[in-house]
């Protein structure tokens, strides 16, 4: 070869070929249900939580499930699937804010309403506002098409698949539900000390709201409303000596939050006397706030008797 | 409209090439140059569209200034045009500056400015100072508006150089040959524009989270995280500045034009002086052809050598920005310029390992300086080097994963192997150079393609 037209027309049709082969094929494996696939079989999370669960709010998400939960990571880890009949999606992402959560859920919104979404009320989740990644982006649809939070997620599924790296990536750490199972990774091993430690913390629990925050959730449930979705919010159970330590301000920050979400919502405090039983035993924890497998169940058993869901 | 946004690269670019080269063919040249001119306003225009204004104001009043200076060689004129230049560089870049500065030493103080910077002032003002001493020294041949304003406006160069000068680029815009389609050109010029953009996609994208998280907790750092911010801020800066470059050498050779090269892998230098001679090579050309000669270059003994070399650079400093870091950056270049002039009449020989490695070095230390946002981060970066941080033992999580391992390895190696000109120079239609360009051009969809941040450092300065 020795001209530059035949060099041009070889190797730059070249490259526009093996682009439109690898759009093809990303499109057949259609990661994220975004292109044909209607995740009747149930699509999981291989990579990041945010990007993932923004591209299944697409389409995966309400086309298969009745009933979303939302929050930060203190209920992400709840295995909704434990009540796979009543098609319960867990939108909660780790170290999520509003801004986040929104954007998400209105995502899920878009296309269809949901009978019920539950929210996981913590102080963390309005303590501030914007989005802390760019990992939930509009560029990420397109993404899906081939880029490189694509192919880590293929890479990250394999590594997963395949059991390579147990410690950082195992398994099963998410299901099609839209659990992270982030509980071994996580998990202290004396769960008293943990809180003990964390007493130490005079910030340990920051039960400021932030302004906008609460705008931003104001509008989220203003939406939720609007579409005739019922919420339930349940304020996430505080282990007993941290809510104890901090109950002036979280009572504070219940009464505002009270306020925003109105009568009409069914609000469950798992904080308040009748839960003690509960926040008093630390097996329903594996740190300083997120709960075990057996918390997780109790927890969401209460909320769909007493939500009646 | 950044070079690495698919709007540039998907739409302006091949519609721009397209009519010019069509109108080139089809009728007089000069509607070619033209439309290259209102394409590369629009080009402009896509950031802030006043500021058009800006550079065409400042084009047509160099333009007349220049022809005056030539014919009549008034030395008043050069200087009221010189004057006026820097004013409006002045007041658009410095202005708050000043006013912070006054404000420190006054009880009430002055309300700032808060003037938006338009892009490439820094750049366009003194390609146009060149020409106008270049004007009236009467080295400037004949020569059209339309081409003086591509000089000024030609986009690949136009917000963040090379800085292009007009003996280089006005007798290519007016060359007849340089009207046709020429394949060669177009090839080796999308080859450098895709390694121009796989060094800032790829690379200098993927070292800016780090750089970042290092800076935005500068007195939090240990030792080793402090050192790795440094230094991955000195490969940023080169990958984000010299993938520019590439970028804009490569765009440059579609339209048949050749700009020069701007960086010539500048950490293999063994000294400041050979390392100014590699980096922002465009810059440092200017800065001794109309600032350092003009002074007086060497030619008045050794002592006010020295001081020529540090006025130089304090104005190179004070030319990347408004403020204090960038003139203390600045003076350390100067001082150690003079220091390497003095050193260098000992004769004494430094193996050349040890020479790169103090200079690479020194210039690391200095671009903590230029990086950080205020006199206290990079004093509070400097002390985490040493260890001698406020708040040592302090945990602060510099990187979240290590998925971009192999990318920092990558750009470890390439910095110290051939650089894109020397890649570009052996170009050839051979399969070898088929497969790097299929690759660059794969690589550089799937990351155009992805949500990384694409901000051009140099835009800034």
């Amino acid at each position: 070869m020795n001209t530059a037209s035949k060099f041009l027309k070889l190797y730059g049709l070249g490259a526009i070929f093996i682009t439109m082969i690898l759009i093809v094929l990303n499109v057949a494996i259609d990661f994220y249900g975004l292109f044909w696939r209607d995740g009747k079989s149930g699509i999981s999370i291989y990579s990041d939580e945010r990007t993932s669960k923004y591209l299944l709010a697409h389409r995966y998400v309400p086309n298969n499930f009745n009933v979303y939960l939302l929050g930060p990571s203190l209920s992400a880890n709840i295995n909704t699937k434990e009540f796979a009949a009543e098609r319960i999606y867990n939108l909660s992402m780790m170290g999520a804010n509003i801004t986040e959560q929104y954007a998400v859920l209105a995502k899920a919104l878009e296309s269809k309403t949901p009978s019920k979404v539950i929210i996981c009320l913590h102080p963390y989740l309005t303590a501030d506002h914007g989005m802390k990644t760019g990992m939930i982006n509009k560029k990420e649809y397109w993404g899906a098409v081939g880029s490189i939070s694509l192919y880590k997620a293929y890479a990250l599924g394999l590594v997963r698949k395949f059991n390579v790296l147990p410690d950082k990536y195992p398994q099963n750490q998410f299901n099609d539900f839209g659990y992270n199972n982030y509980n071994d990774l996580l998990r202290s091993t004396d769960v008293k000390a943990r809180i003990e430690s964390e007493l130490q913390k005079p910030d340990a629990i920051n039960a400021n709201i932030n302004l906008q925050a609460l705008k931003e959730f104001d509008i989220m449930i203003t939406d939720l409303k609007s579409r005739g979705v019922q919420i339930i919010g349940y304020f996430h159970p505080l282990p007993y000596p941290i809510f104890k330590t901090f109950e002036s301000d979280l009572i504070k920050y219940q009464v505002t939050i009270r306020e925003h979400l109105g009568a009409d919502v069914v609000l469950l405090d798992f904080n308040n006397s009748e839960y003690q039983f509960f926040t008093k035993d630390f097996s329903n924890y594996i740190d300083h706030g997120h709960l075990s497998e057996k918390g997780q169940k109790f927890i969401l058993t209460e909320i769909i008797s007493k939500a009646g869901i | 409209m950044l070079f690495s946004s698919p709007e540039f690269i998907f739409l302006f670019l091949p519609t721009t090439l397209f009519v010019y080269f069509f109108l080139s063919r089809q009728s007089n040249f000069i509607y070619a140059k033209i439309w290259l001119l209102f394409a590369s306003l629009f080009f402009y225009a896509y950031w802030h569209p006043a500021n058009v204004l800006i550079i065409i104001l400042s084009a047509l009043f160099n333009f007349y200034a220049s022809r005056l200076l030539y014919k009549s060689k008034s030395k008043v004129l050069l200087v009221a045009g010189i004057i006026i230049n820097l004013g409006v560089l002045g007041y658009y870049k410095y202005a708050d500056f000043f006013l912070e500065n006054i404000n420190a030493l006054v009880d009430e103080p002055f309300p700032l400015l808060h003037i938006a910077l338009p892009l490439g002032i820094s750049f366009f003002t003194f390609q146009q100072i060149a020409f106008l001493v270049d004007a009236f020294s009467r080295k400037v041949q004949n020569f059209s508006f339309a081409d003086y304003c591509l000089f000024v406006t030609f986009f690949p160069q136009l917000i963040a150089g090379p800085i292009v000068h007009h003996s280089e680029m006005m007798p290519q815009f007016s060359n007849p040959i340089n009207q046709k389609v020429n394949l060669n050109n177009i090839t080796l010029g999308l080859f450098v524009f895709n390694m121009g953009l796989a060094k800032k996609l790829i690379i200098a994208d993927s070292l800016s989270n780090v750089v970042a998280q290092g800076y935005n907790h500068a007195d939090k750092l240990s030792v080793m995280q402090a050192w790795v911010t440094s230094i991955f801020y000195s490969m940023q800066l080169y990958f984000d500045f010299s993938g520019y470059s590439d970028m804009a050498i490569g765009l440059g050779l579609l339209f048949n034009i050749h700009i020069p090269i701007n960086f010539n892998s500048p950490y293999k230098a063994e000294n400041i002086q050979e390392f100014w001679r590699r980096w922002h090579i465009t810059l440092s050309t200017f800065l001794r052809d109309y600032v350092y000669i003009p002074m007086g270059g060497s030619k008045h003994g050794e002592w006010k050598t020295y001081r020529n070399l540090i006025y130089t650079f304090l104005i190179g400093g004070i030319w990347h920005g408004a403020g204090w870091t960038f003139i203390i950056w600045g003076g350390l270049h100067g001082l150690a310029l003079a220091w390497h002039r003095f050193f260098s009449k000992f004769k004494v020989q430094v193996p050349k390992f040890g020479a790169v490695v103090i200079t690479f070095l020194f210039v690391n230390i200095t671009w903590v300086f230029f990086r950080a946002d205020g006199w206290q981060t990079a004093i509070n970066l400097l002390l985490s080097m040493i260890g001698l941080n406020k708040s040592i033992g302090t945990s602060v999580v510099l990187m979240n994963d290590f998925y971009s391992l192999p990318i920092w390895i990558a750009a470890v190696i390439l910095l110290f192997g051939k650089n894109t000109n020397q890649i570009a120079r052996n170009f050839n239609f051979n399969n070898s150079y088929g497969w790097k360009l299929m690759a660059l051009i794969i690589l550089n969809l799937i990351y155009l393609n992805s949500t990384i941040s694409q901000e051009f450092l140099y835009f800034d300065f």
